[in-house]
């Protein structure tokens, strides 16, 4: 085991001091901690520029931005969701959860988990820096395929050097490297630095998860670098990778960007998946059913979502046989999301559940989620994609496995993990206000979506035909409602961060190693490290019954989450 | 022993009867939605989109029936399983089902190879038409795949029509511009695309600057134009109507804006407005005569960039019909 004394953690100053949050701290669990504000600060960006986008769609003109400002919202709105808010999002949940969950006093390398979390900053302002350049934003979208994204811009009467997409590929770039670092680090210190009695198979799921994502990225991340450098090598140093007037081809890039962007996916959902496979157990009073088939299934999604890759461009310069292979393995990676899914509502069947904000989330996840992974089988089938590629139909399956999916297990994880991080309880009236406009918002805004994309409307558009006014003014709608429903969780963490119901060392009786320790955790996690005998879920097995306040138990003075 | 006992009890008449109508009422709404798809697609316009819309409306029925029963399924645990107020126990400690692990592997397993083999038939009935070669030059000649077949060769595609020859049309798209031209009929050239029904037509699509995609919804078919290659399209288009071709791959300020109108007309409409067309000109002085236009290519930057990427080469000039 890695002993991490004060002077190695860079910082002298007491768990309690806030400015640690700003210091260059080798602890984990600030790390953790500036992870996760860090993403959501950019979250609110990115959903800020979702409401103008919806703005601009209420009406089928273009009148509310001009056509280049719409094309660089919605670039910059994916950038930012994608790789500012859920991947650094499930890092920082990773960051603080990881060596609490295997018994480990911090993560494997706390310097260069450090560097990796401090390059974030940076190259989220080198992104949104775009907008004070001439050429403003890139307007590529987040593929940025060529030879749009090697076009010059015209302002005004001048045509200026793509400034913005350059920008937009050093950000990239740097959230890479970012990435990188931290899966190298997330792989050691799961593989290398459980406590002793902690198999593989006594693993949490959550750490399943984690380790898979790692893997992915440390395989995916490189080939998106190397694709974003040659990028920017034609962009700024005219050499002809991808560009077609310079003997370049484009659908070389398409190949290097999926290989990496499908991958991506699971990258963003695995760890909510990891979430909720914890807080389903916790409060469904339950085991995990299945246990080792959920853990399987999590390594088949890893492998075969490497196959995959190429259902993104099964209207571009693919031959039939191509698209045939991708179909089938597109399909074949639904048969363990499906296993998962049917695993965690037998977990939930017959167990006494707690229906707390955490739970709701989660509940809501497997739903909302099951939701977007039809859709997702509907668009592997080849015939049926060359319809709807391109479209608002992909428009709304992806939001729903990333919003209805990885945004619903994030927000489960913050309600499950707060008191841990914090010592204090969000409070739960404003969670489920939270919670039930969120769903309300997020099935009013991607669900006409479907219907629109099949009925014709192209994606990434900024002026449509007048007959989807309507389907449009609804999805906008929802949209609103969704932006509406970030205020009672803001607020929530505010008052509860100051001044929330104190929580114990074990407020919801989980069964996790990270329950164990005081809350906040201590300095180093463990006084002693600990021995595990058993499996993270035996409840009903290891009695802890289901509320926090059982009089029967001790007489200690706990507080209950729900108000 | 009274005879009371062995009926039922009130809770499990209950629940016998909140399964059935929960069934009863997801089969309905998922039939609904599969009997309903012309709410979801817009009417079909080319032979090939039957089989298409078949196909959706299956995956449709599916997909909605497993959706809503999961969601049913947690609605319904939200109520059954939650926790009395008084109640400090833990759920029963069931780890897990062999049994039901192996069921739920396999029905998934069954389902998407179904539909995976029932995509594949599909397809195959778009392509006997419409093979896509993906212009790779690089995996050797590839004669087998060139041989196009005639588009009334497919049987589902409706009977075959003798000595109709194929229409051609060079669909040229620009930075935010569609333009046609017909080489059948002295390089007519227009911002329009006339169609004639039932006649097989092939479109030889070309980019000018950066990569377009052509959609018109009516014809279920989609293509990406890459600049520097010559793609093809053919299709059966076998209802009169008036279509909109949408560009698809984004292409800067004014996608959303980079529409044209198609029409598909009667063979003796489709001929007025040709011969009208031809006789006045029908030449936009903007716009250049182009015949199965040559994809754009400068000359090569370096020798080293081209030795980089030696394999992609300009598609041969098929030769205009």
């Amino acid at each position: 085991m890695v002993d991490v004394s004060a002077s190695q953690t860079g910082s002298n100053r007491a768990t309690g001091d806030w400015r640690r949050y700003f210091t260059f701290n080798t602890d984990h669990k600030v790390i953790g901690i500036q992870y996760l504000v860090t993403a959501f600060t950019f979250y609110l960006i990115g959903g800020l520029q979702a409401m103008i986008i919806r703005a601009e769609l209420a009406t089928p003109e273009a009148n509310v931005v001009s056509q280049d400002a719409y094309n660089g919202l919605f670039t910059l709105h994916a950038t930012i969701m994608i790789f500012l808010w859920i991947i650094p999002m499930s890092a920082g949940l990773g960051n603080y959860l990881v060596p609490l969950m295997i018994g480990a006093r911090d993560m494997a390398f706390p310097r260069l988990n450090a560097a990796s979390f401090w390059l974030i900053p940076p190259a989220g302002l080198v992104l949104l820096s775009c907008y004070l350049v001439p050429s403003g934003p890139p307007q590529a979208g987040w593929w940025s395929y060529p030879p749009l994204s090697l076009q010059a811009i015209q302002v005004g009467e001048q045509t200026v050097f793509n400034y913005g997409q350059s920008l937009w590929c050093i950000g990239v770039g740097i959230l890479g490297i970012s990435s990188i670092l931290a899966a190298v680090n997330f792989i050691a210190t799961i593989l290398a630095m459980r406590t002793e009695g902690m198999t593989l198979f006594r693993m949490p799921i959550f750490i399943w998860n984690t380790l898979v994502t790692s893997v992915i990225t440390l395989l995916g991340v490189p080939i998106l670098t190397a694709a974003v450098v040659l990028l920017w090598s034609d962009l700024a140093l005219g050499t002809g990778f991808f560009d077609p007037a310079r003997g370049g081809d484009p659908v070389v890039y398409q190949h290097m960007f999926w290989f990496y962007s499908h991958p991506a996916v699971y990258i963003m959902i695995l760890p909510a998946m990891g979430a909720v496979s914890e807080i389903l157990p916790t409060f469904a009073r339950k085991p995990l059913f299945g246990y080792r088939v959920v853990a399987i299934s999590t390594v088949a999604i890893g492998v075969i979502g490497f196959t995959v890759w190429a259902h993104h461009m099964f209207t571009s310069g693919t031959p039939d046989w191509l698209r045939l292979f991708f179909m089938i393995t597109s399909m074949a990676i639904a048969v363990p999301t499906g296993i998962k899914v049917f695993n965690w509502v037998a977990t939930i069947w017959g167990g006494k559940l707690w229906l707390t904000t955490p739970m709701l989330f989660a509940m809501g996840f497997v739903g909302m989620f099951v939701a977007g992974g039809v859709t997702g089988v509907m668009l592997a089938s080849v015939p049926v994609d060359i319809h709807v590629s391109n479209t608002y139909f992909v428009v709304a399956h992806l939001h729903y496995v990333l919003f209805g999916g990885s945004v619903l297990g994030l927000y489960a994880a913050v309600y499950y993990w707060f008191p841990k991080m914090t010592g204090r309880f969000l409070n739960e009236t404003l969670g489920k206000v939270h919670f039930w406009t969120t769903i309300i918002g997020l099935n009013l805004a991607f669900l006409p979506m479907h219907q629109v994309g099949l009925l014709g409307m192209p994606r990434r558009v900024a002026e449509y035909l007048p007959q989807f006014t309507f389907l449009n003014q609804i999805v906008s709608l929802g949209a609103a409602v969704l932006g509406i429903s970030t205020l009672p969780f803001l607020l929530n963490v505010l008052i509860s961060w100051l001044a929330g119901t104190q929580a114990e060392s074990d407020p919801w009786r989980s069964h996790g190693l990270e329950w164990t320790v005081s809350s906040p955790p201590p300095l180093e996690n463990f006084g002693q490290l600990p021995v595990i005998t058993a499996g993270p879920y035996e409840y009903g097995i290891v009695g802890k019954g289901a509320g926090p306040e059982d009089p029967s138990e001790a007489q200690t003075s706990s507080t209950r989450g729900d108000t | 022993m009274n005879r009371f006992d062995r009926l039922p009890r009130a809770s499990t008449i209950f629940k016998v009867v909140l399964l059935v109508v929960a069934v009863v009422v997801i089969t309905l709404a998922s039939f609904l939605i599969g009997g309903n798809i012309d709410w979801l697609l817009p009417l079909a316009g080319s032979a090939e989109a039957k089989s298409v819309d078949q196909l959706f409306r299956f995956l449709a029925i599916v997909g909605t029936m497993i959706t809503l029963a999961i969601v049913a399924l947690l609605v319904y645990s939200g109520f059954a399983f939650k926790r009395a107020p008084d109640d400090y126990s833990d759920g029963p400690p069931i780890e897990g089902s062999l049994q039901l692990e192996i069921l739920w592997t396999i029905l998934p397993i069954v389902l998407v190879t179904f539909l995976g083999v029932y995509s594949y038939d599909v397809y195959l009935k778009l392509i006997r038409s419409n093979p896509q070669t993906g212009a790779s030059h690089h995996l050797g000649p590839q004669s087998q795949l060139r041989e196009v077949a005639q588009v009334t060769d497919s049987p589902e595609l409706g009977p075959k029509r003798e000595g109709q020859a194929e229409l051609t049309v060079a669909v040229e798209s620009v930075q935010w511009a569609w333009v046609f031209t017909y080489p059948q009929s002295g390089g007519l050239t227009t911002a329009e695309l006339h169609l004639p029904v039932n006649r097989p037509v092939v479109l030889k699509m070309t980019a000018k600057d950066v990569i377009h995609g052509f959609w018109v919804p009516e014809f279920r078919l989609k293509q990406d134009i890459i600049p520097g290659r010559t793609t093809e399209i053919r299709l059966l288009p076998d209802r009169v109507g008036e279509y909109v071709l949408h560009c698809t791959q984004l292409c800067g300020t004014y996608h959303g804006a980079m529409r044209a109108t198609v029409f598909v007309q009667t063979a003796a409409e489709f001929e007025k407005w040709r011969t009208t067309q031809v006789a006045v000109g029908g030449r936009d002085a903007a716009v250049a005569t182009v015949v199965d236009p040559a994809p754009l290519l400068t000359p090569l930057r370096s020798a080293q960039t081209a030795q980089l990427v030696k394999h992609f080469q300009p598609q041969p000039n098929r030769g205009s019909e």
